[in-house]
């Protein structure tokens, strides 16, 4: 998955797991850029009486690089708080919720937003209102409407969300992690020699019923960027280090500085590209010490897989892996951004410091007719250049495994013809919530009752 | 910019008071954590160590002012992870702060009352 418990440690603290972050120029509001970071992955929307909240232990952050150092120059931080209003019912709610401040709602959630810019911090809103989970119809009855109540403008065109949201990345999960055998192409698997799959099959979204915890921040694009228009994305979260449980008080005790645990900034570059004994190190580390990773990037794993796993269907790419030669196609693209002059009027370089960071070029334009395979689509306006809440990352991250994206820095080179077509076989019409076209993008979340 | 770049090096505490000077260490009173954590962070002030973060700011990001927690207040509990018993390579905790003491004479004592 994009990064839905990538990492053995993260994996156990799913209040602490970031899952997906998006970086784009608001389409109805094209003076902003949006970003979001989920949390929380794979939420079952019928998982009462205690449904899902962000963790009040952790510290979540969006930061922002707008001098291409891989270091934070704007961030924000999101503190939660959980208020529980009657500790004698096991009730997340004792009747329908319709508004924020129900007195039916036992379990709610507050956060405070903080800003650190050039040095200084500043808290830009303290007791914001999170909205409850999706619970039924009888307990949410006006969802939507409950959840627009939790859209919050702050000074400085600054807009705010946090709360459950539907999982809007998709991917075939059962097939990929059954050895990535990809069901439209299933036939050309090798099948260990089994011989299970007779006929090609439909993609199945994985995530097509669960949902997730969204952080959500829209800001002026003049608040993010630096000398140039280019901006590096991604979100933390961590922990303080010591916990311990004071028996006496019948508490837990959080006490020294907080340190990272969760990072994402390219989707699946921990999940697919670290290796598993060094994903969690990964997530400890800035993007500015990603220079220690970059070979794993330069020889992905998965570019070798790919032949031996399709046998014939990936020759060009198989000589390519075989001379041993450096992906500097995928270098650029997740760790320095894409020069000028390698992509018609398109650029989104941060210079030359390898960080995995979500790199957005402020000055494209929302496109008017997106497509959801970014710029290899001929759309700049999507992945890689930031990310929006529908593109289809994992087919455009697996054609630039498979070569696609070589000819970029080696014109002489063909891509294998599968190249340019391998999927997992989904698109953006597989998520059934579908997206908005508003703040905060995302769907309305899955609903419990709905969704058992 | 390593976890680490936050916080303070190992300081020193030979000066510590002769084992004879100091109050007898009870198994509750280290339990307990205040008592002693208190006593550690009187002696790093005299030491002048300075705690290592004041603001809820992971490792991984250099210091950027004051962010939205405190600093560690008296109120807080204070806990003692020994480290190190051999070389007495103490790591203080409190608030939103760490300091990292070397003491081993206090870490003897920690010893001593645990075991």
């Amino acid at each position: 998955m994009s990064s839905h418990r990538e990492a053995p440690e993260i994996s156990k603290d799913p209040v602490a797991d970031s899952t997906d972050v998006y970086a784009f120029v608001s389409p109805d509001r094209p003076g902003t850029v949006t970003l979001i970071a989920n949390y929380i992955p794979l939420q079952g929307p019928a998982g009462g009486p205690n449904f899902y909240e962000f963790g009040d232990d952790v510290l979540y952050e969006i930061h922002v690089d707008n001098d291409g150092d891989g270091q934070p120059d704007v961030t924000y931080q999101f503190r939660f708080r959980t208020q529980l209003r009657d500790r004698d019912t096991f009730l997340y709610n004792t009747g329908p919720i319709l508004s924020l401040d129900s007195p039916n709602w036992n379990s709610r959630q507050f956060y405070t937003v903080t800003r650190i810019r050039h040095g200084h911090t500043q808290t830009l809103a303290q007791d914001l209102a999170c909205p409850p989970c999706n619970i039924g119809p009888l307990s949410t009855p006006h969802y939507a409407q409950l959840a627009r109540e939790a859209v919050h403008h702050l000074s400085g065109g600054i807009t705010v969300f946090a709360g459950q949201r539907a999982e809007g990345f998709y991917v075939d999960l059962g097939s990929i992690f059954d050895l990535a055998n990809l069901r439209p192409f299933q036939t050309l698997h090798n099948q260990f020699g089994m011989h299970v799959f007779s006929h090609n099959a439909p993609g199945v979204n994985a995530t097509a019923a669960v949902n997730v915890h969204s952080i959500a921040i829209q800001v002026p694009i003049s608040a993010l960027t630096g000398s140039g228009p280019v901006i590096g994305v991604w979100t933390s979260a961590s922990r303080q280090r010591v916990q311990l449980f004071d028996a006496a008080l019948d508490t837990n005790l959080w006490s020294g500085p907080f340190h990272q645990v969760s990072r994402l900034g390219n989707p699946l570059f921990n999940e697919v590209l670290v290796p598993l004994g060094r994903k969690d190190e990964w997530n400890r580390q800035p993007p500015s010490d990603d220079k220690q990773f970059a070979s794993y990037v330069a020889h992905p794993e998965l570019a070798g897989l790919l032949p031996v796993l399709y046998p014939g269907v990936f020759p060009n790419l198989a000589k390519l892996v075989a001379a041993g030669t450096a992906r500097a196609d995928l270098e650029a693209i997740l760790l320095t951004g894409i020069p000028s002059g390698i992509v018609p009027g398109f650029q989104n370089f941060t210079g030359p410091v390898l960080a995995d960071m979500l790199r957005l070029n402020t000055k494209i334009a929302p496109s008017k007719k997106p497509n959801q395979l970014g710029l290899i689509g001929g759309d700049p306006a999507g992945f890689p250049n930031g990310r929006r809440v529908f593109d289809d990352v994992v087919t455009i991250e697996l054609r630039a495994i498979a070569g696609v994206t070589f000819p970029l820095v080696d014109k002489a080179f063909k891509p294998d013809a599968a190249a340019g077509v391998v999927t997992d076989g989904l698109t953006a019409a597989s998520v059934p919530s579908g997206y908005l076209n508003h703040f905060p993008y995302l769907g309305v979340p899955y609903s419990g009752y709905d969704t058992p | 910019m390593s976890t680490q770049s936050h916080i303070d090096p190992p300081v020193d505490l030979s000066a510590d008071p002769a084992p004879a000077q100091r109050e007898p260490m009870s198994r509750r009173s280290v339990l307990r954590g205040a008592a002693v954590g208190a006593g550690a962070i009187g002696l790093a002030s005299v030491a002048g160590i300075t705690p290592a973060l004041a603001s809820p700011r992971p490792a991984s990001r250099p210091a950027a002012g004051k962010a939205g927690a405190p600093a560690a207040a008296s109120a807080d509990p204070i806990v003692v992870y020994l480290r190190d018993a051999a070389s007495g390579e103490l790591e203080v905790f409190a608030g939103n702060t760490q300091v990292r003491l070397h003491d081993p004479a206090m870490a003897a004592r920690l010893t001593r009352a645990i075991r």
